[in-house]
């Protein structure tokens, strides 16, 4: 009889796993535990670990940042033109935080989760799609911090073109090609310290920023 | 000048080092145990540390053919780049100096417990 943890749980552990390390981890794990019950226990200890490895890898972090800035942008914007009301009320702001922040979510663990030997040529718009399906799916359940209609529509179509400009312009990190032993931080985006006279401005522009919107409000 | 590395990162390219053809997961998780004790190590953490430090380019891996002892999936093996060697090397040079250091004052360690202190400074008044 062969050894080793039942099918079914190897499934689930290797259905969670990313697929780019999924060969390996299966493995290691397969050669430490021999029956289900450690198997599983262990998978629930390894996979966040495994999930968030590989979601550094794949992450850019400046690339991440003007992506949430340009959609929170697009949302702000469209709420702007089509129903200020839902702008300036109380939970205005953090309302249309929300569908950025699930298509964000969505676009980073499908960047984690894309299996590096398969290639297209519009595969770095698959995470924006599956974004937008997932802000739209989750409104029902939302209820009172849901967002208009138009105004989703909208800011979800801006949100989805900036997004994929950006994606297409700078590619996600795990389908660059990669040299031979060139390592992967060489190709990340570094944050470049702020110039002393930008740092100066960010202050009084965020102060007249609150100030504007306050009078906006009044 | 090389890239500086932590602890858990010393121990991690120090168990790669040692275990030469035979660095991975499994092993190296072993050799970070061993090195590491009384602490526990997680393999999570050391998968983390070990996509962290090739991302650095200090280490390498590639997968070789699969094993049927684990379910016929393969290993990923590690090894020492040139760039890590010079890190570890500089880091161990450092743990070095300090544990001189600290030996120098307190007249060693005794299984990892400190002897009774050699030199006691007066505190200033």
């Amino acid at each position: 009889m062969e050894s080793g943890p039942s099918k079914i749980s190897e499934a689930i552990a290797g259905w969670l796993i990313p697929p780019a390390c999924r060969e390996e981890v299966l493995g290691d794990m397969r050669e430490r535990r021999q029956r289900s019950g450690p198997y599983l226990l262990e998978a629930a200890q390894l996979i966040p670990c495994v999930i968030y490895s590989r979601i550094c890898r794949t992450t850019d972090a400046v690339v991440a940042l003007a992506e949430a800035v340009s959609m929170y942008t697009a949302f702000v914007m469209a709420a702007w033109w089509l129903d200020r009301a839902a702008l300036l009320d109380e939970r205005g702001f953090v309302r249309l935080a929300i569908p950025p922040a699930i298509f964000l979510a969505a676009t980073i663990l499908a960047d984690a989760y894309s299996n590096p030997k398969r290639r297209w040529r519009l595969k770095p718009l698959f995470g924006p799609m599956l974004g937008f399906a997932l802000a739209y799916a989750v409104q029902p359940v939302l209820e009172q911090w849901a967002l208009p209609a138009s105004v989703l529509a909208w800011g979800s179509g801006i949100s989805l073109l900036l997004v994929s400009t950006l994606r297409l312009a700078f590619p996600p990190i795990a389908d660059q090609p990669r040299a031979a032993n060139a390592p992967a931080f060489w190709q990340k985006l570094e944050f470049a310290p702020l110039p002393f006279w930008l740092k100066g401005a960010l202050f009084p522009t965020a102060i007249m920023l609150v100030v504007i919107l306050y009078l906006l409000k009044k | 000048m090389p890239e500086s590395v932590g602890q858990f990162e010393q121990i991690i390219l120090t168990a790669i080092l040692s275990l030469r053809d035979e660095a991975y997961g499994v092993t190296i998780h072993e050799k970070a145990v061993q090195l590491a004790a009384p602490r526990n190590i997680s393999l999570g953490a050391v998968y983390v540390t070990l996509d962290r430090l090739e991302d650095k380019g200090l280490i390498s891996s590639w997968l070789s053919d699969p094993t049927p002892e684990r379910g016929g999936r393969s290993k990923r093996f590690y090894r020492l780049e040139a760039l890590g060697e010079r890190a570890l090397e500089e880091s161990a040079a450092t743990a070095k100096r300090v544990a001189d250091t600290v030996a120098e004052i307190w007249g060693g360690f005794v299984e990892g417990v400190r002897r009774r202190p050699r030199w006691n400074p007066a505190r200033p008044k």
